[in-house]
């Protein structure tokens, strides 16, 4: 029995550590791995219990220095890469990676010369000093070693271009490539390497630099929690208008999602952060990040006070929360400015405060009752949007408000009735000792949402309104109720005391519709719950006679309920995804209900359809011609679907899935697909079915149809055709279908020669020919010898295959003595003979048949492209705040009058850009911008290509001067009582005879430009002048005072 | 007639030791066994064999990478159309993910050998058939895999008797190497899921410093999505040679 126990003990010991979380070190590599399980770290690798790899010493990192670089690792995978990479071994333990940057330290690097001229470039350490030249390449003339320069080039461990020596020795440095800067060294090929900018040029961003995409799809410039209190800040002021708190805090984010994108290797990468708002994108520099949402926290700031039953807030933490509030502001006494939000919680620390000013609370004493301040979240997370898990009480509810009382007071006015007063006496009611009942806020501190009291009426008093629970109140006048239903009708006081929802504060509504939204996802509702009392006796309820037995209160009952946000019951669903950004499950059901998220290639593709549709695609079809079609002939299949979809088929019957089978349609999603077949034809008799596996000896074939819609429905069971050949012997010449390129294109400027293809509808065999003469004497010439040839055949595809069927048969050649004369063409003539496996079995009934009309092919001569025009070039001045320096580029004749599509790419100094297409192309003009210019001198190569394969290309020289400096005066004079000056630039100048400089920009006068770098004004001797003059890149100067006497 | 007697002598002893040298040579030849005898001329044995293997190896390489450091993954999803294993799991929600044996060298050393042995077999039986003028016998392979930095090192022994007529020839090292980063992806993948393990569930964000580790690694772009289920693909990728290793994390899942 022990020993069982014991057992069990062990047994028990053990799974706990088969199946526990631990440090895995292993031994191959000296790596460890955090949280991996006992049965996933074999032998020879050493577990440790100790998930954080703190307890196992093989697992102590330090700073291990491979060459110049120092890296922060363990002992093990310090001692294999270093011997991995020639380095010695030096490790030694750190407890951070930023005590490493110490230990890099810059190499002694020198000549080593041995074995009398054999040399090596190498470290200090790894030569004998007598025969270590420190600094010195081994290529330098001076140590007369065996290496020589070369031109080649190649990438060093240090990660820059060097050149290289006839040794393999590094040698010169040719080019710095910082990674820092977008850079890292590339080898092209064995004896050239270039620095490669991995940075985005086209949009101005380096390689590794991230930003955010904010919640409305747009770039996000601040943090995201900044924006939210600058603007509310902004905002505040003593009457708010309504709707205004709602744009700028409470945003109604379903559905919203941040991300993150990044310059990778000259390309943009989007990376979400978590969906559902779990994740918010903080941009910090060049640096984004998305950080998780702390968003619950915020309602757990929540806590209720149990002696006053109001809500208690508890550190709500602000970098993150806010606490709702309504016109809880503040005002110091004297100041006309009012203090809200989170300046009004911190108001003790305000200057005035502590200046002793006396405070004035602004907000309403209706408001403080209310316990209406909470605190949420200042991006709210979402919610799961299936319609599966709405709930009436969900997680929403902790913005429900109420059931709350509400009392209006019985006025002993002249009236004897029921009334709100106005102006000054309104208060009275609040403000009454009633007060302690509380309105709940519920009573409309308006007066304008009253009808006022004018005593006037007769038999105007409250109804009764049968179902009134749709009806919170229902006081209305005698136009609404028949006598038979009046209630007190001799109560003559009110001619409506209010009107559906009206009575409530508005401001209290929104403030509670406000807070629901601030929860996440979650939606308001008003609820009324009439005047407090039973069914049976509405005017009972109506006069409520009080708790208290008071006869001249009515007791009102309000609920708002906080639910969870529904989408639409219908949307757009294809809307997710059309900002470029990826769609997610819970952006895609914000759409609607309707809507149904997808990951068809997983989860990077989702596509959000339309989940009303779950049926496939129906497909009929239409053929030309109808069964049974002459061999070889092309038969057009049109396909009708009832839905937008996208078709594939197959010539064999394959799996059920559509992504399996072989051949698209048109690739078209669409509900007509058109798509051509080039139909072989029956076997022979005596032909063998296995040399012609794609053939059959009855001519019938059968087509394999599936077609897809949006939501993914495809038809399982293929739609079959079934087409019919004749079995007749063909006896119709090869059909040419198509060429490429099409007859009547340009050739290109002084070329005779060009490689053309065309498609036809069987195999053949095909010959060209400057003249229209019999397929047998097309390209006929006799040799040196004597002997007829052939130059002018074509190579064609002459097999049976089931792509030939789906795609047609492709002869291809070259085209010959084109015309260069610009404006001629050259017309060549084309005949084809089918069924090349009849060679030399043709009988009586299968014979081979010839093209009698040949098919004509143009080609053209074009001009040459020119490229007449590039602007901006040489010394381009501009101010210091340019943004981007447009460039444009003109082409000339070619094939098409100038069109051509070009592209440009920018050389600073050593550095190439990638090429980059013209933002706008493919015109005879060309234009782009480059983006955040710098001061230097760009070296731009453009390159063009038009229709025809004409290339034009250029490279230009654009040296960027930023003009920081002010005009100067080159020169002044007075003539004929005018004072000039003459400036150095273009610019616009001012003057004024007194005040000195300060203010002559703003009230000076103008000077006359006389012309443009030259002004004058009439002149006053003895008085001073200051003249202050401002260039058109916004720098300006101001001159010492010029008097003539 | 002395001094040609000498010189006879001198003659006879110059021819003796001549004899003697190349009766040393000669059974040092005789009795060694070569391990590896330099190629004929016209033939380079060695160089017909190890572009094969290499070539295996290289064939299968992309594939494996990216699905995450296994063919034929269990616990998987699909990115870009293909299978993704998880490297580090877990389905409760906010709770930290579980790791898997992914980035143990020793596991992926024996899976990319069992992968490609039988291909690397088949190197050796295609040299055998597109030499039929030469009589080829061959002993046991012994085929291993090790990742080193920087590269793989593909290790080969097998010996084959190749003779032709009355030359014969014996090689038995057929070792050569695959310029790979495959050592430095197990490390960065390894620092990435440490940072996923290791982080502060549900209160941080568990998403690894990619920027961070692409300044410390700078050979490599390392880009990450984030599914709408919180499922996390990663994704490094070398600059120089295109190399493109993909992994998923399911962690800390805080969708509702």
């Amino acid at each position: 029995m022990r020993f069982k126990f014991l057992f069990l003990v062990i047994f028990l010991f053990g799974i706990s550590f088969v199946y526990a979380d631990g440090c895995c070190f292993d031994v191959s590599s000296g790596i460890c791995s955090l949280r991996v399980p006992y049965n996933s770290c074999p032998s020879p690798n050493i577990w440790n219990p100790d998930s954080s790899c703190n307890a196992l010493s093989e697992c102590s990192m330090g700073c291990c220095v491979l060459g110049r670089s120092v890296s922060y690792t363990t002992q093990r995978n310090c001692q294999i890469e270093s011997s991995a990479k020639g380095f010695e071994f030096q490790w030694q333990p750190s407890s951070s990676a930023n005590q490493c940057s110490s230990l890099s330290k810059a190499q002694t690097l020198g000549a080593c010369i041995y074995d009398y001229d054999f040399c090596k470039f190498t470290e200090k350490k790894q030569c004998t000093p007598e025969n270590f030249h420190e600094g010195k390449l081994c290529s330098d003339p001076s140590l007369k070693t065996r290496c020589k320069k070369t031109e080649k080039t190649k990438c060093f461990d240090d990660g820059n271009v060097y050149k290289v020596d006839s040794c393999g020795n590094r040698d010169e440095l040719v080019n710095n490539c910082v990674y820092s800067e977008g850079y890292i060294c590339q080898q092209k090929s064995s004896g050239e390497a270039f620095c490669k900018n991995l940075n985005c040029v086209d949009i101005g961003k380096k390689n590794g630099e991230s930003w955010c995409i904010g919640l409305n799809g747009k770039i996000l410039n601040s943090d995201v929690r900044e924006v939210v209190f600058k603007k509310t800040n902004e905002k505040a002021g003593p009457i708010k208008k309504k709707g205004e708190a709602k744009d700028y805090i409470f945003q109604d984010n379903v559905g919203t999602r941040f991300f993150r994108q990044i310059c990778i290797d000259g390309k943009v990468v989007t990376e979400p952060c978590a969906d559902y708002r779990n994740e918010v994108c903080i941009p910090n520099g060049n640096n984004a990040k998305c950080v998780a949402n702390p968003a619950q926290d915020c309602f757990a700031a929540n806590v209720l006070d149990e002696e006053t039953g109001l809500n208690k807030i508890e550190n709500c933490d602000p970098e993150w929360c806010f606490v709702t509030r309504l016109d809880d502001c503040l005002q110091f006494l004297g100041e006309e400015n009012i203090i809200c939000g989170e300046e009004r919680a911190n108001w003790r620390n305000l200057p005035q405060a502590k200046a002793g000013i006396m405070v004035l609370e602004v907000s309403s004493d209706l408001m403080k009752e209310l316990s209406l301040p909470m605190c949420v979240p200042k991006i709210t997370t979402g919610r799961d949007l299936s319609s599966k898990n709405y709930s009436a009480k969900g997680e929403c509810s902790i913005g429900d408000y109420g059931p709350k009382h509400a009392w209006l007071d019985h006025d002993m006015g002249s009236c004897d009735g029921w009334r709100i007063k106005e102006s000054s006496t309104y208060n009275t009611i609040i403000n009454s000792e009633e007060k302690r009942w509380g309105n709940a806020g519920l009573i409309s501190l308006d007066p304008k949402d009253w009808k006022r009291d004018d005593c006037a009426g007769v038999g105007v008093g409250f109804c009764k309104v049968p179902n009134y629970s749709n009806h919170p109140l229902f006081f209305e006048g005698n136009k609404w109720c028949s006598l038979e239903d009046r209630f007190e009708i001799n109560f003559p006081g009110m001619k409506s005391l209010a009107s559906s929802g009206k009575i409530a504060d508005p401001k209290l509504i929104e403030l509670l519709n406000q807070r629901t939204i601030g929860l996440g996802d979650c939606a308001g509702k008003l609820n009324w719950l009439d005047v407090e009392g039973t069914t049976e006796n509405i005017a009972e309820s109506i006069v409520k006679r009080g708790t208290e037995g008071r006869t001249d209160h009515i007791l009102f009952k309000f609920f708002f309920s906080a639910k969870d946000w529904r989408p639409p019951s219908s949307g757009n669903c294809t809307l997710c995804g059309a900002d470029g950004l990826p769609c997610s499950e819970y952006r895609c059901k914000a759409i609607g209900k309707n809507c149904e998220y997808k990951e068809p290639k997983g989860i990077d593709s989702g596509v959000c359809v339309s989940s009303n549709d779950l049926r496939s695609p129906t497909i009929f079809h239409a053929q030309d011609p109808q069964n049974p079609v002459p061999p070889f002939s092309s038969v057009k299949i049109i396909l009708n679907t009832d839905e937008d979809s996208y078709c594939k088929f197959d010539l064999s019957r394959t799996s059920g899935k559509i992504d399996n089978m072989k051949y698209e349609t048109d690739g078209k999603f669409s509900r007509t697909h058109e798509f051509r077949l080039t139909m072989s034809r029956a076997l022979r008799e005596d032909e063998d079915v296995n040399n012609y596996p794609v053939l059959t000896k009855d001519g019938k074939y059968e087509i394999f149809i599936r077609c897809e819609d949006g939501a993914g429905n495809y038809n399982v069971n293929p739609y079959i055709i079934n087409l019919e050949i004749m079995k007749t012997p063909d006896q119709i010449p090869p059909e040419i279908l198509e060429f490429y390129p099409p007859s009547n294109s340009f050739v290109e400027f002084n070329k005779t020669t060009k490689k053309i293809k065309f498609r036809l509808n069987e195999p053949a065999e095909c010959r060209w020919d400057l003249e229209d003469k019999h397929y047998d004497e097309m390209g006929i010439s006799l040799n040196k010898e004597g002997n007829l040839y052939n130059l002018n055949q074509f190579s064609c595809d002459n097999q049976i295959t089931e792509e030939n069927i789906a795609e047609g048969f492709f002869c291809e050649g070259e085209l010959r003595n084109i015309t260069t004369v610009i404006g001629n063409s050259t017309r060549f003539y084309i005949k084809c003979q089918d069924q090349p496996e009849l060679e030399g079995k043709e009988d009586q009934y299968y014979q081979r048949n010839k093209n009698n009309k040949s098919f004509q092919y143009v080609l053209k001569a074009s001009h040459a492209l020119e490229i007449i025009d590039f602007s901006p070039i040489e010394d381009y001045i501009a101010g210091s705040s340019i943004q981007n320096i447009s460039i444009q580029l003109r082409t000339k004749d070619g094939a098409e009058r100038g069109k051509a599509e070009c592209k440009w790419r920018l050389k600073i100094g050593d550095v190439l850009s990638s090429w980059k297409l013209f933002n706008r192309t493919n015109s005879s003009t060309h234009i782009d911008l480059i983006p955040n210019p710098i001061e230097t001198l760009y070296k731009i190569d453009v390159l063009c290509k038009d229709v025809a394969g004409n290339k034009a290309s250029a490279s230009y020289n654009l040296n960027l001067i930023i003009d920081r400096s002010p005009p100067k005066i080159l020169r002044a004079y007075t003539s004929t009582g005018h004072l000039t000056i003459s400036l150095d630039e273009k610019a616009n100048c001012k003057f004024a005879n007194n005040d000195g400089c300060i203010h002559v920009y703003n009230n000076g006068s103008s000077m006359e430009r006389i012309k443009d770098k030259e002004f004058k004004t009439s002149l006053k001797k003895g008085t001073p002048y200051y003249i202050r003059c401002e260039d058109l890149f916004g720098n300006s100067a101001c001159y010492p005072e010029i008097v003539v006497y | 007639m002395k001094n040609r007697g000498k010189k006879s002598q001198i003659t006879l002893f110059i021819v003796l030791g001549i004899l003697v040298l190349v009766g040393i040579i000669s059974l040092f030849f005789l009795f060694s066994k070569p391990e590896f005898v330099k190629p004929t001329k016209d033939k380079d044995f060695y160089n017909e064999i190890t572009p094969c293997i290499k070539k295996t190896l290289e064939k299968v390489l992309p594939e494996y990478l990216e699905k995450g450091f296994y063919f034929d993954p269990n616990n998987k999803l699909v990115y870009q159309g293909k299978d993704v294993s998880y490297h580090c799991y877990t389905s409760a929600k906010k709770t930290i993910c579980t790791r898997n044996d992914a980035q143990s060298k020793t596991r992926i050393e024996k899976e990319l050998k069992e992968k490609i042995l039988s291909d690397v077999e088949n190197c050796f039986k295609d040299f055998k058939n597109s030499n039929p003028s030469y009589k080829i016998e061959m002993g046991e392979l012994n085929f291993s895999i090790e990742i080193v930095p920087k590269r793989i090192n593909l290790k080969a022994k097998r010996e084959i008797k190749i003779s032709k007529g009355e030359s014969e020839q014996i090689i038995s090292n057929f070792d050569s190497y695959l310029d790979s980063s495959l050592w430095d992806l197990i490390k960065i993948s390894n620092e990435i899921l440490n940072q996923e393990s290791s982080c502060n569930c549900p209160v941080d964000s568990c998403t690894a410093d990619t920027i961070g580790l692409m300044n410390k690694y700078n050979d490599y772009a390392i880009t990450f999505f984030t599914g709408s289920k919180g499922d996390r693909v990663y994704t490094i990728k070398d600059y120089y040679n295109k190399t493109k290793l993909n992994f998923a994390v399911k962690n800390c899942d805080k969708t509702p």
